[in-house]
């Protein structure tokens, strides 16, 4: 086992480089389609996640805030 | 409408947090212990254990994994439950997280002190303990898949992808990186060598920087910055986009770590392309972060938790400016192994992984003990002084590693080096270190006084481990086409989504890697490079348990001013045998990797024993164990066969033999010592040490001779 020898040649590796730059853009472009097809109360409700009090019990979300 | 009542897991986010702060303040310590040493080395007493070159592993991954290791569960154990609306997974696993992580910071602790360390910058840790952070790591991640499976949420909130990516990637970034062959328990040798394993350790080390110091914590700051400003994130939009072109630029960036060293030219421009274009994406969340606060500013003058989120996202933003900056290559020629890269990594780790979980620890304590904060005022301070002390750390160092990147280069009008003794150059940043250790003893300061606000703050509270809530369950979405299928259905099924970022890294990863697999296209092979003598070997095991590589280089870049200074360049065809590389990072002292045959071994015996002796106003420290300490070679024979494994062209049968040859080379240099009035045994370490650093470098030196 010498894994120094181990895939001491690939064909054709220079086109690793290219497919990789078209999966990114690709991923790129399709992120940007998305992003600017979304519904507007969609992203909305998804940043509002965070926000939804969770403290259903004592409801005490303001009063712990350092002010 | 049906609603389901349940329970927030907070007794694990109490364990984590807890150990955050522990562990925050062991890090810091050791940090400071540090800093101090390299401007008083009689700080590391004598004794090996509290040497620079064993202290600096354990302060890295002190802070790296246990405090803002820690940090992260505390955080994702938190927020992940909350935009879950869901308990955790198993309350098995969450144990089993805590405790798991918790044996393994000891572990490394005492294993890091000891010298037993792969010398693999943040990955030193031997494979016993690479296969129980495996393991721990897996937990986690089913604990968190299976949070997001049951979850009662209809979406998958943007933090939680910053926490599946940061799962996949480090998992795989562990195991790419500590492929390695056991000699023993304790000792392993990495499959890779030179430069395979030089591009293999910076690809983990770079993207140990992005997955597990960058991502978790943009996770974070998407769920607490809104949190504590009580408004959403400025752009959720922007969130996204932010998301994917991180994750599938941060994995290329890796090869800028070895610029204008003996990595082929390609790879190294590939590194500074990438570097360069994830500048964008940095910034698209340091502004989607800062952004947040518009029209709350006023709050950011009287709310801690605010503060420092805000110090902290700048920081982010100032680090990855300064990163891409860096990996230019005329920029890195300057600043590489310079005090600009620890400056450069500060700013990152004080600013951004620090501040945020200062803020989050700030926002989080009072929340969960239903009280309000202990000292408002301390908090204050604390922002204060932590702030006063990363500037005071920072800018010296800026300042220090110019200067030194100038003074290594200057030339006289003869043509000649301007500063040739190294140690010139050394003397002058004194001042700058001293300055450095003020800046972390002040951030130190600042954690002490948290953990004291902390746990006045716990006293008053009540804390209730198992909070109630209730929300609806998650019921089929019948608007699919209103919100775009496609994503809906790739959320809803979160094993889908979370094969799909593992295939977009592995993509990354696996074309930046596999070429320079093509070794025999990449490293020109130069006959006269020999595999090491076994003492030499033994010598060189020595090497890396004292971790010389923390502050010495091997690797002399192609320019003027290095050739001129240490020798001919480092070529790509001397390191095939270097199981692992030991290139370094760092020149707090010269360059060895044309040290052999420089200085006789009576100059190497007495300079280890004390470096003062040879070169008055040294900052290296003393290794007088090594005179004392009888070579250990219980394991000679496995590490020869080991090494055959890997391709090093030892003999079958040499193993047999190869104690014999270590004694005999062990006793011409004990002779020669003799000779110089030095009465030594041969058998002890620093002979051992003596051959290896002998030997550095004279494989072509050998080649010129015979010409």
């Amino acid at each position: 086992m010498k894994f120094s020898n181990y895939l001491s040649t690939i064909d054709n590796v220079s086109i690793y480089p290219i497919i990789t730059l078209i999966l990114f853009f690709a991923v790129f472009v399709g992120a940007l389609i998305w992003i600017f097809t979304r519904d507007k109360n969609y992203i909305s409700e998804l940043e509002n996640i965070p926000l939804e009090n969770d403290d259903y019990k004592q409801n005490t979300e303001n009063e712990n805030e350092i002010n | 409408m049906n609603v389901e009542k349940f329970n927030y897991d907070n007794q694990i986010v109490k364990l984590f947090l807890i150990a955050t702060v522990v562990w925050g303040i062991v890090g810091l310590f050791v940090g400071v212990l540090i800093a101090t040493q390299l401007y008083i080395p009689e700080l590391n007493l004598g004794l090996s254990f509290t040497t620079f070159g064993r202290l600096r592993p354990l302060h890295t991954n002190a802070a790296i994994f246990a405090f803002v290791g820690n940090a992260i569960f505390t955080g994702v154990y938190y927020s992940l439950q909350r935009i879950s609306k869901a308990r955790m997974y198993s309350d098995v696993l969450s144990k089993i997280n805590f405790w798991g992580w918790q044996l393994i910071i000891v572990l490394a602790a005492v294993t890091l002190v000891s010298g037993i360390t792969t010398s693999k910058e943040y990955a030193e840790l031997e494979w016993p303990i690479d296969i129980l952070i495996a393991i721990v790591w897996v937990v986690f991640g089913i604990n968190m898949l299976g949070t997001l499976i049951k979850r009662r949420e209809k979406h998958i909130y943007v933090a939680a992808w910053f926490y599946i990516s940061t799962f996949i990637t480090v998992a795989v970034l562990h195991i790419g990186n500590s492929i390695e062959l056991p000699v023993s328990l304790l000792k392993s040798y990495p499959v890779y060598a030179g430069i395979q394993d030089a591009l293999v350790q910076w690809w983990y080390g770079h993207n140990a920087v992005a997955f597990f110091l960058t991502t978790p914590f943009l996770g974070l700051m998407y769920y607490f910055l809104p949190k504590a400003a009580n408004r959403p994130i400025f752009s959720y939009k922007l969130s996204i986009l932010h998301f994917w072109t991180l994750i599938f630029i941060y994995i290329w960036a890796g090869p800028h770590h070895l610029l204008y060293s003996a990595v082929p030219n390609w790879a190294q421009s590939l590194g500074t392309v990438f570097s360069i274009m994830l500048w964008m994406p940095s910034w698209g969340g340091m502004l989607n972060g800062l952004l947040t606060l518009r029209g709350a500013w006023d709050r950011v003058r009287d709310n801690p938790v605010l503060k420092f989120f805000v110090i902290g996202v700048t920081a982010y933003g100032m680090s990855t400016f300064e990163g891409p900056m860096l990996s230019l290559k005329n920029v890195n020629a300057l600043a590489h192994f310079t005090d600009w890269i620890p400056a450069h990594v500060h700013v990152g780790t004080l600013g951004w992984n620090g501040f945020m979980t200062f803020g989050m620890l700030y926002w989080l304590v009072p929340k969960m003990w239903k009280t309000e904060l202990f000292s408002k005022k301390l908090a204050n301070v604390h922002f204060w002084i932590g702030t006063l002390g990363m500037v005071i750390w920072v800018i010296p160092m800026w300042w220090s590693g110019i200067t030194q990147a100038l003074m290594w280069k200057e030339f006289t009008d003869l043509g000649l080096l301007k500063y040739p003794n190294f140690l010139e150059t050394v003397l002058q940043i004194v001042p700058m270190y001293i300055m450095r250790s003020i800046g972390g003893l002040l951030y130190l300061t600042g954690i002490i006084i948290a953990a004291y606000n902390i746990f006045k703050t716990i006293g008053k509270g009540s804390f209730v481990p198992n909070e109630e809530a209730e929300a609806a369950p998650r019921g089929p979405s019948n608007d699919k086409l209103k919100y775009g299928m496609i994503h809906r259905y790739l959320e809803s099924k979160t094993i889908l989504f979370t094969s799909l970022a593992f295939l977009a890294i592995l993509v990354g990863g696996f074309v930046e890697i596999v070429p320079t697999y093509l070794v025999k296209s990449n490293v020109p092979t130069i006959t006269s490079v020999k595999p090491y003598t076994p003492l030499e070997l033994e010598g060189r095991d020595i090497y890396i348990k004292e971790a010389c590589n923390s502050c010495h280089s091997q690797m002399v870049r192609p320019f003027r001013s290095e050739v001129e200074r240490y020798g001919e360049y480092s070529k790509a065809g001397e390191f095939v045998y270097d199981h692992p590389f030991l290139w370094g990072s760092k020149r707090t002292g010269p360059d060895l990797h044309r040290v052999g045959g420089k200085y006789s071994n009576m100059w190497h015996y007495l300079h280890m024993e004390n470096p003062r002796s040879m070169s008055p106003g040294s900052l290296m420290p003393t290794y007088p164990w090594l005179i004392e300490n009888k070579l250990n070679t219980s394991d000679l024979k496995s590490k020869i066969s080991v090494m055959r494994t890997l391709g090093v062209p030892y003999e079958e049968g040499y193993e047999e033999i190869a104690y014999d040859e270590l004694m005999q080379q062990a006793e011409i240099i004990t002779n020669d010592l003799l000779e110089n009035g030095i009465v030594v045994e041969p058998d002890k370490e620093i002979i051992a040490l003596i051959a290896y650093l002998q030997r550095l470098g004279t494989d072509i030196k050998t080649k010129v001779a015979e010409k």
